[in-house]
Protein backbone atom coordinates (compact mmCIF):
# COMPACT_ATOMS: atom_id res chain seq x y z
CA UNK A 1 0.00 0.00 0.00
CA UNK A 2 0.72 3.78 -0.92
CA UNK A 3 0.41 6.33 1.31
CA UNK A 4 -0.58 9.66 -1.24
CA UNK A 5 0.01 12.84 0.56
CA UNK A 6 0.05 15.68 -1.44
CA UNK A 7 3.25 18.49 -1.13
CA UNK A 8 1.48 21.36 1.11
CA UNK A 9 -1.27 19.19 2.19
CA UNK A 10 -2.30 19.92 5.18
CA UNK A 11 -1.47 17.72 8.82
CA UNK A 12 -4.51 19.29 11.16
CA UNK A 13 -7.80 17.58 11.84
CA UNK A 14 -9.87 18.38 8.72
CA UNK A 15 -7.08 19.08 6.31
CA UNK A 16 -5.15 16.84 4.00
CA UNK A 17 -5.27 14.52 1.12
CA UNK A 18 -8.26 13.04 -0.73
CA UNK A 19 -8.28 10.55 -3.77
CA UNK A 20 -10.85 10.30 -5.99
CA UNK A 21 -9.95 8.30 -9.07
CA UNK A 22 -7.16 6.66 -10.70
CA UNK A 23 -7.21 5.98 -14.79
CA UNK A 24 -5.79 2.79 -16.56
CA UNK A 25 -2.16 4.08 -16.66
CA UNK A 26 -2.11 4.68 -13.06
CA UNK A 27 -2.50 8.31 -13.02
CA UNK A 28 -4.78 9.38 -9.55
CA UNK A 29 -6.40 12.61 -9.01
CA UNK A 30 -7.80 13.82 -6.03
CA UNK A 31 -7.55 17.26 -4.24
CA UNK A 32 -6.07 18.44 -0.58
CA UNK A 33 -6.39 20.66 1.82
CA UNK A 34 -3.92 22.86 2.84
CA UNK A 35 -3.36 23.30 7.10
CA UNK A 36 -4.41 26.87 6.44
CA UNK A 37 -8.05 26.04 6.10
CA UNK A 38 -9.14 29.95 4.27
CA UNK A 39 -7.12 28.28 1.47
CA UNK A 40 -9.02 26.81 -0.81
CA UNK A 41 -8.76 23.18 -1.70
CA UNK A 42 -6.48 22.52 -4.51
CA UNK A 43 -6.34 19.55 -7.08
CA UNK A 44 -4.02 17.25 -8.11
CA UNK A 45 -2.68 14.66 -10.61
CA UNK A 46 -0.10 12.20 -9.29
CA UNK A 47 1.78 10.00 -12.27
CA UNK A 48 3.00 6.43 -11.51
CA UNK A 49 6.45 7.79 -10.59
CA UNK A 50 4.43 9.72 -7.84
CA UNK A 51 5.08 13.20 -9.60
CA UNK A 52 2.36 15.55 -8.48
CA UNK A 53 1.11 18.22 -10.62
CA UNK A 54 -1.50 21.03 -8.55
CA UNK A 55 -4.06 22.78 -9.98
CA UNK A 56 -6.72 25.58 -9.26
CA UNK A 57 -9.67 25.88 -11.72
CA UNK A 58 -9.59 29.37 -13.02
CA UNK A 59 -11.45 31.27 -10.49
CA UNK A 60 -11.88 28.76 -7.45
CA UNK A 61 -12.29 30.20 -4.22
CA UNK A 62 -14.26 29.05 -1.13
CA UNK A 63 -14.46 25.68 -0.55
CA UNK A 64 -11.99 25.47 -3.87
CA UNK A 65 -11.16 22.94 -6.46
CA UNK A 66 -12.76 19.09 -6.27
CA UNK A 67 -11.68 16.49 -9.15
CA UNK A 68 -13.78 13.90 -9.49
CA UNK A 69 -12.54 11.55 -12.04
CA UNK A 70 -9.97 10.87 -14.58
CA UNK A 71 -10.01 8.82 -17.80
CA UNK A 72 -7.76 6.84 -20.01
CA UNK A 73 -6.65 9.81 -21.41
CA UNK A 74 -5.36 11.82 -18.42
CA UNK A 75 -8.43 14.12 -19.07
CA UNK A 76 -9.69 15.40 -15.33
CA UNK A 77 -13.26 16.43 -14.82
CA UNK A 78 -15.38 17.95 -11.56
CA UNK A 79 -16.39 21.14 -9.81
CA UNK A 80 -14.99 23.87 -7.83
CA UNK A 81 -16.57 26.92 -6.57
CA UNK A 82 -16.38 30.88 -6.90
CA UNK A 83 -16.19 33.11 -4.37
CA UNK A 84 -19.92 33.48 -3.78
CA UNK A 85 -19.59 29.62 -3.08
CA UNK A 86 -21.59 28.71 -6.70
CA UNK A 87 -20.48 25.53 -8.25
CA UNK A 88 -18.55 25.33 -11.93
CA UNK A 89 -17.85 21.95 -13.34
CA UNK A 90 -14.43 21.87 -15.14
CA UNK A 91 -12.71 19.41 -17.42
CA UNK A 92 -8.96 19.56 -17.54
CA UNK A 93 -7.20 18.56 -20.32
CA UNK A 94 -3.80 16.46 -19.78
CA UNK A 95 -1.93 19.46 -21.04
CA UNK A 96 -3.15 21.43 -18.23
CA UNK A 97 -5.84 23.49 -20.18
CA UNK A 98 -9.16 23.92 -17.62
CA UNK A 99 -12.37 24.50 -19.18
CA UNK A 100 -15.24 25.84 -16.93
CA UNK A 101 -18.47 24.01 -17.68
CA UNK A 102 -22.04 25.67 -16.78
CA UNK A 103 -24.67 24.00 -17.76
CA UNK A 104 -27.98 25.62 -19.21
CA UNK A 105 -30.25 26.08 -16.45
CA UNK A 106 -28.05 25.91 -13.73
CA UNK A 107 -29.13 28.09 -10.90
CA UNK A 108 -26.29 30.99 -10.13
CA UNK A 109 -26.75 31.12 -6.03
CA UNK A 110 -24.73 29.63 -3.42
CA UNK A 111 -24.50 26.09 -3.61
CA UNK A 112 -26.36 25.89 -6.75
CA UNK A 113 -24.52 25.30 -10.59
CA UNK A 114 -22.92 22.62 -12.14
CA UNK A 115 -20.99 19.40 -10.66
CA UNK A 116 -19.32 17.36 -13.30
CA UNK A 117 -18.75 13.51 -11.93
CA UNK A 118 -17.87 11.54 -14.54
CA UNK A 119 -15.86 11.29 -18.11
CA UNK A 120 -15.67 8.09 -20.46
CA UNK A 121 -12.78 7.44 -22.79
CA UNK A 122 -14.44 9.42 -25.56
CA UNK A 123 -14.58 12.73 -23.23
CA UNK A 124 -18.41 12.64 -22.97
CA UNK A 125 -19.16 13.89 -19.05
CA UNK A 126 -21.84 13.48 -16.98
CA UNK A 127 -22.99 14.94 -13.80
CA UNK A 128 -25.80 17.53 -12.15
CA UNK A 129 -26.56 20.99 -11.20
CA UNK A 130 -28.87 22.45 -9.17
CA UNK A 131 -31.40 24.70 -10.43
CA UNK A 132 -32.51 27.92 -9.25
CA UNK A 133 -34.62 26.44 -7.19
CA UNK A 134 -32.13 24.21 -5.51
CA UNK A 135 -33.83 20.55 -7.63
CA UNK A 136 -30.98 18.16 -8.94
CA UNK A 137 -30.97 17.41 -12.97
CA UNK A 138 -28.84 15.28 -14.81
CA UNK A 139 -26.81 16.41 -17.98
CA UNK A 140 -24.59 14.65 -20.49
CA UNK A 141 -22.29 16.82 -22.47
CA UNK A 142 -20.66 15.40 -25.48
CA UNK A 143 -17.56 16.75 -27.51
CA UNK B 1 -9.27 13.77 -26.33
CA UNK B 2 -12.58 16.18 -26.33
CA UNK B 3 -13.17 19.28 -27.59
CA UNK B 4 -12.84 22.31 -25.31
CA UNK B 5 -16.53 22.92 -26.26
CA UNK B 6 -19.19 20.76 -26.14
CA UNK B 7 -23.07 19.76 -26.43
CA UNK B 8 -24.86 19.37 -22.95
CA UNK B 9 -27.99 17.76 -23.09
CA UNK B 10 -30.00 17.86 -19.79
CA UNK B 11 -32.16 14.92 -18.44
CA UNK B 12 -34.11 14.02 -15.83
CA UNK B 13 -35.85 10.91 -14.56
CA UNK B 14 -39.75 11.05 -15.49
CA UNK B 15 -40.44 10.19 -11.65
CA UNK B 16 -38.02 12.42 -10.20
CA UNK B 17 -39.32 14.75 -7.40
CA UNK B 18 -38.00 17.72 -5.65
CA UNK B 19 -34.67 15.90 -4.98
CA UNK B 20 -34.00 15.27 -8.25
CA UNK B 21 -31.86 13.48 -10.93
CA UNK B 22 -27.86 13.55 -10.84
CA UNK B 23 -25.58 11.34 -13.07
CA UNK B 24 -22.57 9.83 -11.42
CA UNK B 25 -20.64 7.94 -13.76
CA UNK B 26 -20.21 7.28 -17.60
CA UNK B 27 -19.20 3.91 -19.09
CA UNK B 28 -16.88 3.71 -22.62
CA UNK B 29 -20.43 3.10 -24.87
CA UNK B 30 -21.75 6.41 -23.15
CA UNK B 31 -24.30 5.12 -21.21
CA UNK B 32 -24.81 6.25 -17.66
CA UNK B 33 -25.56 5.63 -13.76
CA UNK B 34 -26.90 7.71 -11.20
CA UNK B 35 -29.68 7.88 -8.85
CA UNK B 36 -32.95 10.15 -8.25
CA UNK B 37 -35.15 11.03 -5.79
CA UNK B 38 -38.91 10.20 -5.87
CA UNK B 39 -41.96 12.29 -4.87
CA UNK B 40 -41.12 11.28 -1.57
CA UNK B 41 -37.73 12.14 -1.68
CA UNK B 42 -36.50 8.31 -1.37
CA UNK B 43 -33.78 7.65 -3.66
CA UNK B 44 -33.58 5.04 -6.05
CA UNK B 45 -31.03 4.24 -9.18
CA UNK B 46 -30.87 4.63 -12.55
CA UNK B 47 -29.35 4.10 -16.10
CA UNK B 48 -29.22 6.38 -19.22
CA UNK B 49 -29.01 4.55 -22.35
CA UNK B 50 -26.79 6.69 -24.93
CA UNK B 51 -30.17 6.93 -27.17
CA UNK B 52 -31.58 8.79 -23.85
CA UNK B 53 -33.87 5.73 -22.61
CA UNK B 54 -33.93 5.91 -18.92
CA UNK B 55 -34.43 2.46 -17.08
CA UNK B 56 -34.67 2.64 -13.13
CA UNK B 57 -33.47 0.01 -10.57
CA UNK B 58 -33.87 -0.80 -6.86
CA UNK B 59 -31.87 -3.87 -5.60
CA UNK B 60 -34.40 -6.52 -3.74
CA UNK B 61 -35.11 -5.15 -0.71
CA UNK B 62 -33.96 -1.91 -0.83
CA UNK B 63 -35.64 1.42 0.90
CA UNK B 64 -32.99 3.57 -0.16
CA UNK B 65 -30.50 2.71 -3.34
CA UNK B 66 -27.05 5.08 -3.93
CA UNK B 67 -25.12 5.02 -6.47
CA UNK B 68 -21.25 5.67 -6.23
CA UNK B 69 -19.48 8.77 -7.73
CA UNK B 70 -17.13 8.54 -10.38
CA UNK B 71 -17.16 5.38 -12.01
CA UNK B 72 -20.11 3.37 -10.66
CA UNK B 73 -20.73 1.35 -14.39
CA UNK B 74 -18.30 -0.34 -16.06
CA UNK B 75 -17.64 -0.86 -19.83
CA UNK B 76 -20.19 -3.97 -19.59
CA UNK B 77 -23.18 -2.10 -18.47
CA UNK B 78 -22.93 -3.90 -15.10
CA UNK B 79 -23.54 -1.16 -11.92
CA UNK B 80 -22.08 -1.26 -8.40
CA UNK B 81 -24.47 0.45 -5.53
CA UNK B 82 -24.75 0.55 -2.45
CA UNK B 83 -28.44 -0.17 -1.09
CA UNK B 84 -29.88 1.07 2.04
CA UNK B 85 -31.49 -2.50 3.05
CA UNK B 86 -34.77 -2.79 5.44
CA UNK B 87 -31.72 -3.87 8.48
CA UNK B 88 -30.89 -0.09 7.58
CA UNK B 89 -27.32 -2.01 6.91
CA UNK B 90 -25.61 -0.84 4.10
CA UNK B 91 -24.57 -3.45 1.73
CA UNK B 92 -22.69 -3.23 -1.39
CA UNK B 93 -23.76 -4.63 -4.68
CA UNK B 94 -27.17 -6.45 -3.62
CA UNK B 95 -27.82 -7.00 -7.50
CA UNK B 96 -26.01 -5.79 -10.73
CA UNK B 97 -28.18 -4.64 -12.72
CA UNK B 98 -27.14 -4.33 -16.66
CA UNK B 99 -27.48 -1.54 -18.57
CA UNK B 100 -30.04 -1.78 -21.57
Amino acid sequence: MTVIDAPGAGTAPGTGTVVNGINPAGTIEGFFAESNLNIPNQGFARDTKGTFTTFDAPGAAAIGTNPLSINAHGVITGWYTDASNVFHGFVRANDGTITTIDVPGAGTGPFQGTQAVATNPAGAITGFYFDASNVLHGFLRTP
Amino acid sequence: MRAQDGTNTNFDVPAAGPFGTVGFGINPAGVIAGEYGDASNVLHGFVRAKDGTITTFDPPGSIQTFVPFGSPINPAGVIVDDTLAQAMCLTASCALPTAP
